[in-house]
């Protein structure tokens, strides 16, 4: 009787277990698994439904709010799925700098099931840096920071900019106002509300040209020239004129009349010699008239303000070479013919040349060059600034020049002018292009382009005032233009 | 009567031909090209590669390839929002800038968004700080190989470090392409089979004896390890191990590891790819799978894309192996009677200009 009541109470106990397997039948787990990434306004969720059939259910998704209460959420649905696994909500379009909280659900026979709760916050956006720090007025400058939203919008000073694209929430591309009184403005970000002031002010593309005189030095259009400026004297000479005539002066511009005229100094046709631009140069070529033959030459001579004198013919024959003065002695060096990279320095105490190390590369005169705190610069035809100290002999690259180089178009001639703490590059030959280097930080800011004829070549430049002047040489429809160009202008 | 039953005969055979000829429904599955997912970034600045790829079927009927991937946009996402845009180099390679480097503690995402739409993103992946290694050892060894008659030899690399014991902590050495010095024996050179008047003479060639190439170390193992066994325990722990070819270890090899930390995921993740890529063919081991990485379809979660976007904390491990310092080596070691400038580099192996030089960082005697 005892056996049988066991077995009978076995058999009940065997039919309770199957009948709670038959009810967990047709059961689901859900989850909401994790948050795979937060911006500032958006969230990608990672959701999942656990079962061991395929289970149709109406609707999938997830509930997101602000308060845990989800009293008023935002709700991703994913409409209706047959088939456990995991599923993916991302929303857009959320406060910056909020606290949310997300769970998933679903609607199973019309019945909604919601999964864990997770919470996580937005990020707040700040802003990085822009670039160009200066442009002109309907150019384009791209802001980068973080977590920028897509109602982002951008203001210099009080004036609002059109956004042409938020990209990706970390850049905005916007089209700069035109110019209105000031060449300085404050950028404002405005992004879902919060607004985001940029530290460093923008500044504007300016400077202004006015045409002197467009037919300097009597005319002719002179081309592989000396030039240089003593005080507040301009001087221009020597070279070759584009139409063969003889170039075998030396000119210096009055202000008083408006117009250059010869100085004293008359030259034999010495052309491609090298010039510091400050009273230095000789060397180059020397030729009795346009056809005679070249004849390197070594004479040198040195402009005081009073007097042309000569210095000691030079140990070594240099043509298109660099010329520079850094603490009153004078250095040649490069050139196109021989070594290019070869360095002589000339000593006014001791009145002698003396060979000095070696550039770590060959120039010539078609590279823009200045003289900076006693260190050389020049611009290598792949836009490499270079920085080079004559005294250790050591050189870096130190930052690169914003325009491009055309090869054997736009990769030669130019200026560079250095007036304080800045410098002024460009008007390369056949090129519009104006930049202000500050040498303290290395930063390129645009100018206005030239307004002239751009197929010319610069054969004269000089400062004054904080003014820049300049002579520009034509080959078609020979001539010299002398410009004046105000940087600050508007 | 015999008429009829011919009839009988041709009308079933015909019930037969039928029966044989009916269509049976079947559709070739043709799977979509899977998304594939080549690509880590550390804590080291420089251009970080994510190569992306379709992965095709692949089957003894060869019917897919495996397409690059290109004009996607590829993101990489900090926890912050800070956003780093690759940029396409070659055909399904993106590069980071050349200063780029993920910073420890920082959670990062890859977002992918494809020429046709299609977005992914990769579930989050944090850097954990990776112990400094103090010492790197090596030792020859010999295992058995295929051929009962002939030993592998082969050197193993030991890292040397201790195991932080507050945190788990979850390791993945990467080879990478490492330099050697090739000892060629050029005096025992020979007349090539076509010469005009003395084919296979000998022709003793005064240059050159020694080379500098590299290589990609071989064979290509996944090293990883985790430390629930060793937690907070000194360690001397094998980081990679190269094949004595007869060739590699006649002169100095540099080899150059990287030591990355890994999250959980990422060394499972690398563990079971250790796993496949050690397949040998024997009964003993694993199944071939697609294993599953930490990419997600943001429009299609059905989608399994490949591969395992993860972010390391990374120390660079470099060692010069001296042959001389081996207890043993391969032998008969392998001739290279000839120049040994003739030496032809790998599969995406940069050849040196002139293989005489030693590479600039060479340094074996430091």
């Amino acid at each position: 009787m005892k056996g049988r009541f066991t077995k009978i109470l076995f058999l009940k106990l065997l039919l309770f277990t199957f009948s709670c397997e038959i009810e967990e039948v047709g059961t689901l787990n859900l989850l909401t698994e994790e948050i795979v990434n937060v911006s500032g306004e958006r969230a990608v969720v990672l959701g999942r439904i656990i079962a061991f059939e395929n289970i149709p259910v109406e609707d999938h998704g997830f509930y997101f709010a602000e308060e845990e209460s989800f009293l008023d959420p935002i709700i991703i649905s994913l409409g209706a799925t047959e088939r456990p696994g995991r599923f993916v909500g991302e929303v857009s379009g959320l406060q910056l700098g909020k606290n949310y909280f997300v769970k998933a659900f679903v609607v199973r026979a019309g019945e909604m099931i919601f999964a864990n709760t997770l919470s996580f916050e937005t990020l707040n956006p700040s802003i990085l840096r822009y670039e160009p720090l200066v442009q002109f007025g309907g150019g384009e400058v791209i802001i980068t920071g973080i977590n920028l939203a897509d109602d982002t919008r951008v203001f210099f000073g009080d004036r609002e900019a059109e956004v042409r694209e938020v990209i990706f929430g970390f850049q905005v591309r916007v089209t700069v106002p035109p110019i209105a009184s000031s060449i300085s403005e404050q950028i404002r970000v405005v992004t879902r509300g919060i607004e985001l002031e940029v530290e460093t002010p923008f500044r504007y593309a300016v400077g202004k040209f006015n045409l002197l005189d467009a037919n300097a030095l009597e005319g002719l259009s002179i081309v592989e020239n000396i030039y240089f400026q003593q005080g507040e004297r301009f001087f221009a000479g020597m070279g070759r004129d584009s139409g063969n005539q003889s170039t075998d002066f030396i000119w210096e511009y009055n202000f008083a009349q408006g117009e250059w005229v010869k100085t004293g100094f008359e030259a034999r046709m010495q052309r491609a010699a090298s010039d510091s631009h400050t009273g230095y140069f000789g060397g180059g070529f020397f030729q009795t008239n346009i056809f005679g033959p070249q004849i390197p030459s070594d004479n040198y001579w040195h402009f005081d303000g009073l007097e042309y004198k000569e210095l000691p013919p030079a140990p070594i024959n240099i043509s298109d070479g660099f010329g520079y003065e850094i603490q009153g002695q004078f250095y040649i060096a490069g050139g196109t013919i021989g070594v290019g990279s070869q360095v002589y320095r000339y000593d006014p105490a001791s009145n002698a040349w003396e060979i000095r190390p070696n550039l770590p590369s060959n120039v010539d005169k078609g590279m823009v060059h200045f003289v900076y705190n006693d260190h050389l610069y020049w611009i290598d035809r792949d836009n490499n600034l270079i920085q080079y100290n004559p005294f250790t002999a050591q050189s870096q690259t130190v930052s690169r020049y914003p325009s491009p180089m055309i090869e054997n178009t736009t990769d030669s001639g130019g200026f560079a002018l250095v007036m304080g703490d800045k410098v002024f590059i460009g008007l390369y030959n056949n090129a519009r292009e104006i930049w202000e280097l500050d040498m303290e930080i290395l930063d390129w800011g645009r100018k206005q382009n030239f307004t002239g004829d751009a197929r010319g070549r610069i054969t004269g430049a000089y400062s004054k005032d904080g003014i820049l002047y300049f002579l520009r040489s034509y080959l078609v429809n020979p001539r010299t233009e002398f410009w004046e160009f105000d940087p600050e202008a508007f | 009567m015999k008429k009829l039953s011919s009839y009988i005969l041709i009308l079933f055979s015909l019930f037969l031909i039928y029966a044989c000829i009916d269509v049976f429904p079947f559709e070739n599955e043709r799977p979509e090209p899977i998304l594939a997912l080549e690509g880590y970034i550390t804590t080291i600045p420089k251009v970080h590669r994510i190569r992306l790829s379709r992965a095709d079927r692949f089957s003894p009927d060869f019917n897919g390839l495996n397409r690059p991937e290109t004009l996607a946009k590829v993101l990489i996402k900090d926890n912050l929002g800070n956003v780093e845009v690759l940029t396409e180099s070659t055909a399904g390679v993106y590069l980071t800038q050349e200063n780029f480097a993920a910073k420890v503690g920082k959670t990062y995402n890859l977002e992918i968004i494809l020429n046709d739409g299609r977005r992914f993103i990769s579930r989050p992946e944090t850097v954990a700080p990776a112990p400094l290694v103090d010492s790197l050892s090596y030792r020859a060894v010999r295992t058995a190989s295929e051929n009962s008659f002939i030993d592998e030899v082969g050197v193993r690399i030991f890292a040397h470090f201790q195991d932080p014991p507050d945190q788990q902590n979850y390791y993945f050495w990467n080879m990478l392409p490492s330099d050697f010095q090739l000892v060629a024996e050029p005096e025992l050179n020979l007349n090539s089979p076509f010469h005009p008047t003395c084919p296979r003479c000998p022709n003793p060639l005064e240059c050159c004896r020694i080379c500098y190439f590299s290589e990609r170390p071989s064979p290509p193992n996944v090293n990883t390890a985790e430390d629930s066994d060793f937690n907070g325990l000194y360690q001397n722990i094998p980081i990679a191990y190269i094949r004595d070819n007869g060739l590699r270890f006649k002169g100095i090899y540099k080899a150059k590891i990287q030591h990355l930390s890994v999250s959980q995921n990422a060394y499972r993740h690398l563990t079971l790819i250790g796993q496949q890529v050690g397949l040998t063919g024997s009964v003993f081991d694993p199944p071939p799978a697609n294993i599953r990485g930490n990419l997600i379809n943001l429009d299609d979660p059905e989608d399994t894309p490949l591969g395992y976007f993860f972010a390391s904390d990374e120390i660079p491990l470099e060692t010069y192996i001296h042959p001389e310092r081996l207890e043993f080596v391969f032998r008969p070691q392998t001739l290279f009677p000839t120049d040994c400038r003739a030496y032809v580099v790998g599969i995406g192996i940069v050849r040196p200009n002139d293989p005489q030089i030693p590479p600039a960082d060479w340094n074996p005697n430091r």
